[in-house]
């Protein structure tokens, strides 16, 4: 069976963001595990030279700088805007926190889109990417992402009593049996879904665990287990 | 980006990260092991933590305050602190007379290995146009006030000088040891938005 593209699992690392830092605000230094990422290849890719820290430097600039991306030199009238004093109770030696201090947090919120933007750009104009390979990408990942899994782990199942057509990646002594989703695999190619009509082409697929008993019946050792990879469309809630 | 599902609403960041990403784990351009090294340092080693060493060792040892007005790069360096946007490094005092406070207006240069990545709000445009417009106003929304006959020195990191502000000794902590005295001092106090405070007797 032909595995679908890995999507990078954008790890968290083993340290929460945010190790206490003395004095520090509180807040991990990379507030969603996309900016860590974007920031980590540029970082890497620069370490590896495939562009000097001046080229990036002068990309990530660019964006910042960008009409339409607030700029120092354009009308700076947050700051004339009315003070909304509100009490913040996490900082108590600090002043009242401001709609100006507000304004600060939402507009650098924005900081790593501007990241990836420039590092978009600047991979393209090195020719590492391509903007099809991206335009590619994005489209087939956001086609896995959308397929919904039926089952989790722990949900008890049935084999669909359905004898395939065909070939078929189904034993046929499963059908009708009994088992349980040890784990979600993710998203793979259903080889059979044009002999089912209407079934997408693109499923989970999970290991399920059958007891031996459960297939084979009571002479089987009751401490044996097998365990298959079966898609979605195989199974069936209990 | 994909003008054939003009239909479609456009894909999230993150989704165009894992895109991205895919594509250059897919070409071995990057190496899995390294981007989490690289975030592990990022997040966990460099931070203010490496600054504050400095600022107390500054307090307590003139001479090295001396060799950092002179190199502060070296000086830091001494302290195992180097690396990426820590090249060119100058530090600023504060004392009873001058306050210095340290703005990027052009993006967001920040001098990575003393203080770590920049705050949220040292990236933002609100910030980078009124730091150097309206400092004292920045100062005061961050509660520090400045009297008038104070001198106020903004420094912006147009090119590639990076500045660490040496805030002042608090009063109070004489005796303390340098271990102590860092963890008193904050990120905020060596960008130059707050004081180093000695914390109040607990009730």
């Amino acid at each position: 069976m032909r595995k679908l593209l890995k999507i990078p699992a954008l790890s968290v690392p083993h340290c929460q963001g945010g190790a206490a830092q003395p004095g520090d605000e509180k807040g991990p230094v990379f507030h969603e595990h996309w900016q860590a990422h974007i920031f980590a290849i540029t970082m890497a890719l620069y370490e590896d030279g495939h562009y000097t820290w001046a080229e990036c430097d002068s990309y990530l600039g660019h964006e910042i700088q960008a009409p339409g991306h607030y700029n120092p030199s354009e009308e700076a009238d947050d700051w004339d805007a009315p003070v909304d004093v509100a009490k913040d109770s996490d900082e108590p030696n600090r002043a009242n926190y401001s709609h100006w201090r507000a304004n600060c947090e939402a507009d650098g919120s924005t900081y790593y889109d501007r990241w990836l933007d420039s590092a978009e750009k600047l991979l393209l104009d090195k020719g590492l990417v391509t903007q099809a390979q991206l335009d590619e990408r994005v489209a087939a990942l956001s086609e896995i992402e959308s397929v919904a899994p039926r089952f989790v782990s722990g949900d008890f199942v049935s084999v669909r009593d359905v004898k395939p057509s065909g070939h078929t990646h189904l034993p046929l002594y499963l059908l009708g049996k009994r088992g349980t989703v040890e784990k979600d695999r993710g998203v793979f190619v259903f080889p059979e879904a044009g002999e089912h009509g209407d079934e997408a082409s693109l499923q989970h697929v999970y290991t399920v665990r059958f007891d031996a008993q459960d297939i084979w019946g009571d002479g089987a050792p009751p401490s044996n287990n097998l365990n298959f990879s079966l898609w979605d469309y195989h199974l069936e809630s209990v | 980006m994909s003008t054939e599902n003009s239909s479609k609403p456009n894909p999230t960041t993150e989704l165009r990260v894992k895109a991205l990403e895919s594509l250059l784990l897919e070409k071995g351009l990057i190496d899995p092991q390294a981007i989490d090294k690289i975030i592990d340092i990022y997040e966990n080693e460099i931070g203010p933590q490496n600054g504050a060493k400095v600022v107390a060792r500054a307090w307590v040892d003139p001479d090295y305050l001396e060799r950092l007005r002179d190199d502060a790069t070296a000086a830091i360096a001494e302290l195992g602190y180097s690396g990426v946007q820590g090249e060119d490094m100058v530090i600023v005092e504060n004392t009873p007379d001058i306050h210095n406070i340290v703005v990027c207006t052009l993006c967001s240069c920040f001098p990575w290995p003393t203080l770590g990545l920049p705050p949220v709000w040292y990236k933002s445009a609100p910030y980078r146009s009124r730091a150097a417009i309206d400092p004292r106003g920045v100062l005061q929304e961050f509660g520090v006030n400045i009297p008038d006959d104070t001198e106020v020195r903004v420094w912006d990191s147009n090119a590639e000088l990076r500045y660490m502000v040496i805030p002042e000794r608090p009063p109070g902590t004489e005796g303390m040891s340098e271990e102590d005295l860092a963890d008193l001092v904050t990120r905020d106090s060596m960008i130059g938005v707050a004081k180093v405070e000695v914390p109040g007797p607990s009730v």
